[in-house]
């Protein structure tokens, strides 16, 4: 068996503090993993590492075959591996419709000599990728939304925005850093089945989330980091009661019900 | 609003413009405002490949005077000491200017905020200091002068109306391949690495790559602007290109709107000028100036044209419309 | 090989300069640590102190004492004036509308010095006698020992501002994060005028010291300022060590550059070793990660 995203041994340190302590982490194609553990656990870390935007010291990320580390993180998206940002960072100067665009960006073939001189092949395509991003805009329910100035949209919204931009390159698998935070229960009952939806179509999806209602209702396989380590991995059930987690949780004082 | 119809828009606005310069001529006809009103247009394209790189990419250079200047340098002694025909030596500065910005652009970009502010001023003080220093070739600080102009075929372009048609021509004929990269992929890549870089990557736009290419592709722009200068004015000095300049083409920007190519060029046409027309006041030049400039910044933060397209995108006519907008009224 | 007293004499006169950049870093530093914003005035500040301060000695005749601290005072109006009058008042928050909005304030300032003190060059005397002095070989005059050892003052004075006072803690709280500032109640308004007052002062105090050596008219403070920018950069923007050592270090960088080399180059000698300080250190030589922004 080998898993769409395998990742072995993976350490990272800043300024002398481990921050990932050789870590391994896998996730299939069409399921859910979920990723959870104390703040400061290196969940975020570890995306950063696969898609590019960290270097780790030492460790092997592949991803459906290929080796990720050292390639530069937008060679990483084109392999089919997206990412969405626990803080939103939308393009705020661009409208919803034009920022689900610039997730196509790397479909598009063409550089600069082509853009100035405005080939016929580039307004074809320009037209394709709007309507594409026309269509997932639609399916995240945004649509009527597309242009607007993607800053003037509720927050909520713009976590959809921000999923909608990392679908749109249909992807194999997408990392997902807290697509519900800070959102209502009622947006994150509409984020949680789109994100249902989207593992319906075998897009491979990874769930850093503080939420464990949302986790345990979703998952397929959940991964509990904590220091830098995995401390266990398994069903959402089995890890609920791993006594390390329980530990973990109920010793970092965090605010989870995780022995519920 | 799909992208062939802002093209159209764009182009809407473009013949009426060159309309206007077309006719220009007619009134203006004092060789002194017809040399305010080329170098104008100089600064336009200038301006245009600057807006580009501050405007969109979002990166702060204030060293594109010394771009400006090693074109006007370059091609200027290529043609007057080496005997090139200035219209080989042109393109040949040119060529000469962006791999020199690629040198510089590599390391350079990789800095931020007012780091990069520094050292892009740095690089235009030592091209300044260059220019001066190195007086075998250049000249030294009196200036490099009995540069020919440019001439097409055995048209010369030798006067101050001549000179007029090509400047302008260039200027507006620019704007044309800006205009289409501002509303591409690459633009909105662009706009994307402004907003976000991190964002932008995750999206694969290559950040690193594009900032060098529009880098280079900016200074490009004003080394067309400053080889033209020197075949029109025949004459090149260090202080012409020194960091002043360089936060003078910057202004233009600003005036006229950052990320709108029509605000560089009412910048450029607006602040060139305005020195010129302030001139009467003689002493108070310098406090008005400054005072018109401090006004416009504080109160008209998004420029002159830029206010104009903001009420333009509040009322639903900025960016790409959604495809399905189209429809909606026949629904 | 040059002779241990010509290498003396370089050191002399890049401390001296060097201390002028530092304290015009310093100012550059404080109004971005409360404001975010480059404020491109700053070297003007430099040409009103040394102006303010040859009208109050030469037209008015003031003594040395009050003559200076009138022209700091002064320097430290016009400085709270870009900030009160300018800055705040702007519609846009942007940093680069803001900056420039100072570049303007500049050509401003630079107009209203050449308007009223016209565009010759004046003469401040020293503060003391100019008889040189000679240490191994080196002369210096006390106009050096004036310049070096006022600005070590001012900075002793700085740094007892920033650490001992409540006013200096709440500057250090806001440099490190504006809003946690701002919702502890700290008025990051006032503080902001404060910032500019005191760059104002500091730009004033470089220029009452550095031009009875170099020379004095209405646009000498803009190479200055820029030179403490640079300075500021070279340390580490924001940093306050590093507004000194960078200016130490350019100062010295400059003279060494000049004497061992080329005087012509000296500049491009300067500005080289900062583009590859910052192509080593992309955040300065004492700046921090985040500090880069």
């Amino acid at each position: 068996m080998s898993a769409l995203l395998d990742v072995r041994g993976l350490s990272i340190s800043f300024g002398g503090v481990a921050a990932l302590d050789s870590v391994d982490f896998a996730a299939e194609a069409g399921k859910i993993t979920a990723l959870i553990g104390p703040n400061g656990a290196g969940k975020t870390t570890l995306i950063n590492c696969v898609s590019g935007f960290a270097q780790p010291d030492q460790g092997q990320a592949g991803f459906g075959g290929c080796a990720l580390l050292g390639l530069p993180a937008h060679r990483i998206m084109g392999l089919g591996l997206a990412r969405t940002f626990q803080h939103l960072r939308m393009f705020n100067r661009m409208n919803v419709l034009e920022n689900v665009m610039v997730g196509l960006h790397g479909r598009m073939r063409r550089g600069f000599l082509a853009a100035m001189l405005r080939f016929p092949v580039l307004r074809r395509e320009e037209r394709a990728l709007a309507e594409k991003a026309m269509a997932v805009l639609a399916e995240v329910g945004l649509a009527r939304a597309a242009g607007k100035p993607a800053g003037a949209l509720p927050y909520g919204d713009q976590k959809r925005l921000a999923l909608a931009r990392a679908l749109v390159s249909d992807p194999k698998m997408i990392l997902l850093d807290e697509p519900v935070a800070g959102l209502n229960p009622a947006e994150t009952r509409v984020m949680a089945d789109l994100i249902l939806k989207v593992r319906d179509r075998g897009v491979g999806l990874v769930l850093v989330e503080h939420d464990m209602s949302l986790v345990m209702r979703v998952s397929d396989t959940v991964v509990a980091l904590c220091s830098g380590r995995t401390i266990a991995s398994g069903t959402p059930a089995e890890v609920q009661r791993h006594p390390e987690v329980v530990a973990a949780y109920l010793g970092g004082g965090e605010e989870f019900g995780l022995c519920a | 609003m799909s992208p062939s119809i802002q093209a159209k828009r764009f182009m809407a606005g473009l013949f009426p413009l060159a309309g206007v310069v077309a006719l220009l001529p007619l009134v203006v006809t004092n060789p002194y405002y017809l040399g305010v009103l080329n170098l104008t247009a100089l600064h336009v394209l200038a301006v245009t490949g600057l807006n580009l790189l501050i405007g969109f990419a979002g990166q702060i250079s204030l060293g594109h005077a010394a771009f400006f200047g090693l074109g006007a340098y370059v091609s200027g002694i290529l043609s007057a000491g080496y005997g090139l025909p200035p219209l080989l030596s042109l393109p040949i500065a040119v060529g000469f200017v962006c791999l020199v910005a690629l040198v510089i652009g590599v390391p350079v970009l990789r800095l931020s905020g007012n780091y990069l502010v520094m050292a892009t001023l740095g690089f235009n003080i030592i091209v300044t200091v260059l220019l001066v220093q190195m007086e075998d070739v250049t000249g030294g600080s009196s200036g490099y002068f009995g540069i020919p102009p440019l001439s097409l075929g055995g048209l010369a372009l030798d006067t101050d109306l001549k000179f007029y048609w090509l400047a302008w021509g260039l200027a507006l004929l620019g704007l044309v391949p800006a205009r289409n990269l501002a509303h591409s992929h690459v633009g909105r890549g662009l706009r994307a690495l402004h907003d976000s870089p991190q964002a932008a990557l995750a999206c694969g736009v290559p950040v690193a790559s594009y900032k060098i290419r529009i880098f280079v592709l900016s200074a490009g722009y004003a080394a067309v602007a400053g080889a033209l200068y020197a075949h029109y004015f025949g004459i090149v000095t260090p202080k012409t290109f020194d960091i002043f300049k360089s936060v003078e083409l910057v202004t233009m920007c600003l005036v006229g709107g950052m990320g709108s190519l029509w605000g560089g060029l009412f910048g450029a046409a607006f602040l060139t000028p305005l020195p010129q027309l302030l001139h009467v006041f003689q002493e108070y030049q310098d406090l008005i100036f400054g005072g018109v400039l401090l006004l416009l910044l504080m109160f008209l933060p998004q420029g002159l044209v830029g206010r104009l397209e903001e009420s333009l995108v509040r009322r639903g006519f900025g960016g790409i419309r959604p495809p399905l907008e189209e429809t909606r009224g026949s629904e | 090989m040059p002779s241990g007293s010509a290498l003396l004499q370089y050191a002399i006169s890049g401390l001296t300069t060097g201390a002028v950049y530092a304290l015009v870093a310093l100012g550059y530093n404080l109004v971005y640590n409360a404001t975010r914003v480059v404020n491109f005035a700053q070297g003007d500040f430099l040409s009103l102190g040394g102006l303010i301060m040859y009208s109050l000695l030469a037209a008015a005749g003031l003594p040395l004492v009050p003559a200076l601290l009138l022209a700091l005072a002064g320097a430290a109006l016009a400085g709270a004036a870009v900030e009160r009058l300018c800055l705040r008042p702007a519609k846009s928050r942007e940093i680069m509308v803001l900056i420039f909005i100072t570049v303007a304030a500049s050509i401003l300032l630079r107009g209203g010095m050449k308007h009223l003190w016209g565009k010759q060059a004046l003469a401040l005397p020293p503060w003391s006698h100019e008889v040189p002095l000679k240490v191994a070989g080196a002369a210096f005059t006390p106009q050096n020992l004036w310049v070096v050892g006022v600005t070590l003052l001012a900075i002793l004075a700085l740094s007892l501002f920033f650490g001992r006072t409540t006013v200096g803690k709440a500057m250090r709280a806001m440099a490190a994060n504006p809003r946690a500032a701002a919702l502890m109640g700290i008025d990051t308004r006032g503080l902001a005028t404060l910032s500019f007052a005191l760059a104002g002062g500091l730009g004033a105090l470089a220029g009452v010291l550095i031009t009875p050596i170099t020379s004095l008219s209405y646009d000498v403070g803009l190479l200055m300022g820029l030179k403490g920018f640079a300075a500021a950069v070279l340390g580490g923007y924001g940093c306050f060590v590093g507004a000194v050592a960078g200016g130490l270090g350019l100062g010295l960088m400059e003279s060494l550059g000049a004497g061992l080399l080329s005087s012509a180059y000296k500049d491009v000698i300067a500005f080289v070793v900062l583009l590859a300080v910052l192509f080593l250190r992309p955040q300065g030589l004492f700046g921090s990660k985040e500090g880069q922004r």
